[in-house]
């Protein structure tokens, strides 16, 4: 067991590794010329070779690619990722003070698309008509293929403009929450919802359904106490690409809501070339990454005998 | 339809299950795959419903639980349970006497427990399922009750215990403890013991005898073996197509078929008092070994096998490993068949990997044709390969589905360089499809569109592409209906009398041995208990080990051929 913990906690750490290297890579090494990209466009035929000089030898540009390599994980591994360009504050305060705003949008929009993903998968292998089933299978592909931009403005014209229920825009409480989380909502559930609906309406083709049935088990009890748990587990392994949905949507969404946020951050810093804030989100998208990865590896065995028994055996 | 056994069941109740006409369609409305079946169960009685794969037996028995899989709807004649109507009953109504009136107990135990739930919460939920009053700590007590009922012993730490931690036997006594879990009055049994070890399936089948005794259950056995029908039944149904095609007490039909296909099926059957396949060919003399003369005498040892131990480590530490096969020897001559027997788990499928060097043996060394198969060179090695050759026993999972058989046959010749030209080569699928009794039209086929036993001659045919000479058969005709597994077993035979082969076949069934094998050993937990000729080990077991296997055959009755022996047990039979 403790191995098994072990390799998990090994590869998480890895995982944020990787993502710190490799954006090192694109984001300092492949530009032409690095120090260019930290002036604004205009600026940059007024600036001095003097002044370019300083900046360089400030953020450690002068410096072989490898040691400043070396020297920049060291301080991120200690906790210091740097200086926004922009602001000229630590990156760490930059993320910090928007990261809380999307952690609430990303967790509501998780719990929101779970929900719709189990009743969709619920309805479809509950239902006698097939036609209903049907209908019900075609939902998740289609939430898939519709822009998240495109949900967001729809929701906003139906909902914001002509019923006036809920804000267009900010970030003002409850209710402005309502729509940023159903328009992030729907494209994430759609993968989980697939994979339910199949996974349910599979296991209930399995022989232990039948062992159920024959002991005298109704419809609604099958699917609630026997097939529920088997089905959701391969749910579990989809947690990466759910992860990343959320925080890609969440860049989309925050755009559209005029939200504060890691969307907008990363948007700001993209348009004005902020590198090391840049590289601070990749970084904490790793980490929020890795970390959910690795919950999702130590729950699994918990639910599933099975694989505890091999965890424990090996 | 049979009468009931006797007068004063009748009188008292009706029959536990009574089915008029009954008719199960799939969705096309063409065939239907059960047409115009009548059969009644009364209590005591165990009536054994027999067919091939595809007979419909199966849909049959699960039409009368109202548990058909979606498409399938009864499209004719009448299911009574206890006596009431219940074709038209809807999932809710059925479920009331889905565990109090009707106990199921299903095919394969190894998938048909919950896979994350604990066995006991399984029984104890069949006892809530059926009566909410009953308060937990005496449900959970009931559940130990009911599996100790069914033969299970140390039953409070299996209540705590989820399915893969228990074996095959112990996963079925626990579905039987959850079928008997509300007292039912019918037990409906769908190959339960199909998938088990014999000496396993006769413990299981003793128990179920018992239960009906002690408990006066009726009780219907669904199974493709006419052995353990034979051996266990009251009354038996043959079924062909969906069609019942014979019934009767099962001494009667045993003894005296009336209908051309029981009378297959018991002629085809293998049990204990098969005797050995004759070939019906003579060697043609293109055979790769005509030097070999017939005659035991004159027979050189193709594969001996000097006392190879294999040893698998399971966890850390000195002690944690476990020896998978330990100091065992055999000898193959030339062109003879050597079984290898026994139980899941006792080693078989290592001692095959280690004699044809899939897996490096620990200890001893293995001898093939006269050299040492560890210290051949690279070319002899390549050699040693194509000529041991291997038959599984699963062909739809062994033959690539997206290859058509005339690929699948080219296959090994292409990865050997065996074959000259495109002439050269469609003269030999030719060849090789003929050597299996197919038509040349088989060549542009898939495997989907093969039955069982045409994959089989398939899959044989691949194996014979590079003229080998020793064929590994790995139960290679376990999966297979009896009638179709005793003409692969013939064309087996014929093979070997046309060109000289040699076998090495892997079993668990002792009677299909006896049909193929001249000498056999029996393994037991990774070493050879008994060794001999077939005959001998047959006739004059020496270990206790081989005389249980023996014992566990089913089928013993069907030995009874004598009128008057048929006379006394069918009386016997109508007692019950």
């Amino acid at each position: 067991m403790s191995r098994y913990l072990l390799a998990k906690v090994a590869r998480a750490v890895f995982v944020v590794w990787a993502a710190y290297t490799l954006s090192f890579i694109l984001l300092y090494l492949l530009p032409v010329n690095a120090i260019d990209l930290l002036f604004d466009p205009t600026d940059l035929a007024t600036t001095t070779a003097a002044a370019k000089r300083q900046i360089a030898a400030y953020y450690g540009f002068n410096k072989p690619a490898i040691v400043q390599y070396f020297e920049r994980l060291g301080d991120a591994f200690r906790g210091d990722l740097g200086l926004s360009v922009q602001s000229g504050k630590p990156v760490w305060y930059a993320i910090g003070s928007v990261i809380e705003p999307t952690l609430v949008l990303a967790v509501c929009a998780l719990v929101v698309a779970v929900c719709i993903a189990f009743g969709i998968a619920f309805l479809a292998s509950r239902t006698r008509f097939r036609w209903l089933a049907n209908l019900l299978q075609s939902i998740p592909p289609a939430t898939v293929s519709v822009p998240v931009f495109l949900i967001g403005l729809v929701l906003i014209q139906v909902f914001s403009f002509n019923l006036g229920w809920f804000p267009p825009t900010g970030d003002s409480g409850l209710v402005s929450l309502v729509l940023p989380v159903v328009t992030l909502a729907i494209p994430v559930s759609g993968p989980i919802a697939q994979l339910l609906t199949d996974s349910f309406l599979r296991e209930l083709e399995a022989p232990y359904v039948m062992t159920a049935v024959a002991k005298g088990a109704t419809r609604s009890w099958v699917l609630s106490r026997e097939v529920f748990r088997n089905a959701s587990l391969p749910a579990l392994t989809i947690a990466g690409v759910i992860f990343g949905n959320l925080l890609a949507g969440s860049v989309i969404v925050e755009t559209i809501y005029s939200r504060p946020g890691m969307g907008r951050l990363t948007e700001l810093s993209v348009g004005t070339k902020d590198i090391p804030v840049i590289q601070g989100i990749v970084v904490v998208s790793a980490i929020l990454f890795a970390l959910g990865n690795l919950a999702v590896d130590l729950i699994y065995p918990l639910l599933d005998p099975r694989l505890k028994a091999r965890i424990a055996s090996q | 339809m049979s009468e009931p056994t006797t007068a004063t069941t009748a009188t008292t109740a009706p029959a536990l299950l009574r089915l008029e006409n009954l008719q199960v369609r799939y969705g096309s409305p063409k065939a239907a795959a059960v047409d115009d079946v009548c059969m009644e169960v009364w209590p005591r009685e165990l009536v054994a419903v027999v067919g091939e794969s595809g007979s419909g037996k199966t849909t049959l028995i699960r039409s009368t639980l109202g548990l058909l899989p979606s498409g399938g709807r009864v499209t004719g004649g009448r299911i009574f349970l206890g006596g009431s109507d219940v074709t038209r009953w809807r999932d809710k109504q059925l479920a009331r006497i889905r565990g109090p009136f009707v106990g199921f107990i299903p095919q394969d135990p190894g998938t048909a427990l919950n896979p994350v739930k604990r066995i006991g919460q399984q029984v104890v939920e069949a006892i809530l399922l059926n009566d909410r009053r009953i308060k937990g700590p005496v449900a959970r007590s009931m559940a130990l009750e009911k599996l100790e009922t069914a033969g299970l012993r140390d039953v409070d730490r299996i209540f705590g215990r989820y399915a893969h931690e228990l074996s095959g036997g112990m996963k079925q006594r626990a579905l039987i403890a959850i079928a008997l879990a509300s007292n039912p009055k019918l037990l409906i049994a769908d190959e339960p013991t199909s998938s088990l070890d014999v000496t396993i399936q006769k413990t299981i089948l003793d128990h179920l005898d018992r239960l009906r005794a002690d408990f006066n259950l009726g009780v219907v056995l669904v199974t493709h073996d006419l052995g353990v029908a034979a051996e266990r039944s009251d009354r038996m149904i043959v079924m062909q197509r969906g069609r019942v095609v014979e019934t009767g007490p099962t001494n009667d039909v045993v003894a005296a078929p009336e209908h051309r296909y029981t009378r297959e099926l018991i002629s085809a059957a293998p049990s204990s008092h098969s005797s050995r396949l004759v070939s019906r060919v003579q060697p043609d003399g293109h055979g790769p070994r005509q030097s070999v003369q017939p005659g035991p005498a004159s027979r050189t040892d193709l594969l001996v096998v000097d006392s190879v131990s294999k040893h698998f480590r399971v966890s850390r530490g000195p002690s944690g490993s476990f020896a998978a096969v330990s100091a065992a020897s055999f000898t193959i001559p030339e062109g003879t068949t050597h079984a290898i027997v026994g139980e899941s788990g006792a080693g078989k499928s290592t001692i095959v990997r280690l004699a044809v060097g899939l897996t490096p043996a620990d200890d001893g060394s293995v001898w093939f044709d006269g050299s040492e198969t560890t210290k051949l060179t690279h070319e002899l090695r390549r050699e040693f390969r194509r000529h041991v050759q291997f038959v599984y026993q699963n062909p739809f999972s062994s033959l690539d589905p997206k290859f058509t058989v005339r690929r699948l046959l080219a296959e090994p010749l292409h990865v050997h360089r065996a074959v000259a030209s495109r002439e050269v080569l469609r003269e030999r699928v030719h060849e090789l499809l003929a050597a299996v009794a197919l038509d040349d039209s088989f060549a542009d086929r898939l495997p989907v569109e093969l039955s069982g036993g045409q994959a089989q001659r398939v899959a044989i045919a691949r194996a014979l592409a590079l003229n080998p000479r020793l064929l590994v058969l790995d139960e290679a005709v376990s999966a297979l209906d009896v009638s179709v597994q005793a003409q692969v077993l013939q064309l087996l035979v014929d093979l070997q009398a046309q060109h000289g082969l040699t076998y090495l076949f892997v079993t668990h069934d002792l009677g299909v041995v006896r049909m193929i094998a001249d000498t056999v050993s029996v393994m037991r937990s990774g070493k050879f208990v008994e060794q001999g000729p077939v005959e001998r080990v047959f006739s004059a077991p020496q270990d206790p080990y081989t005389r249980m296997l023996i014992d566990a055959i089913p089928g013993r009755a069907m030995r009874v051929a004598g009128p008057a022996e048929n006379r006394i047990s069918a009386s016997i039979g109508a007692e019950q």
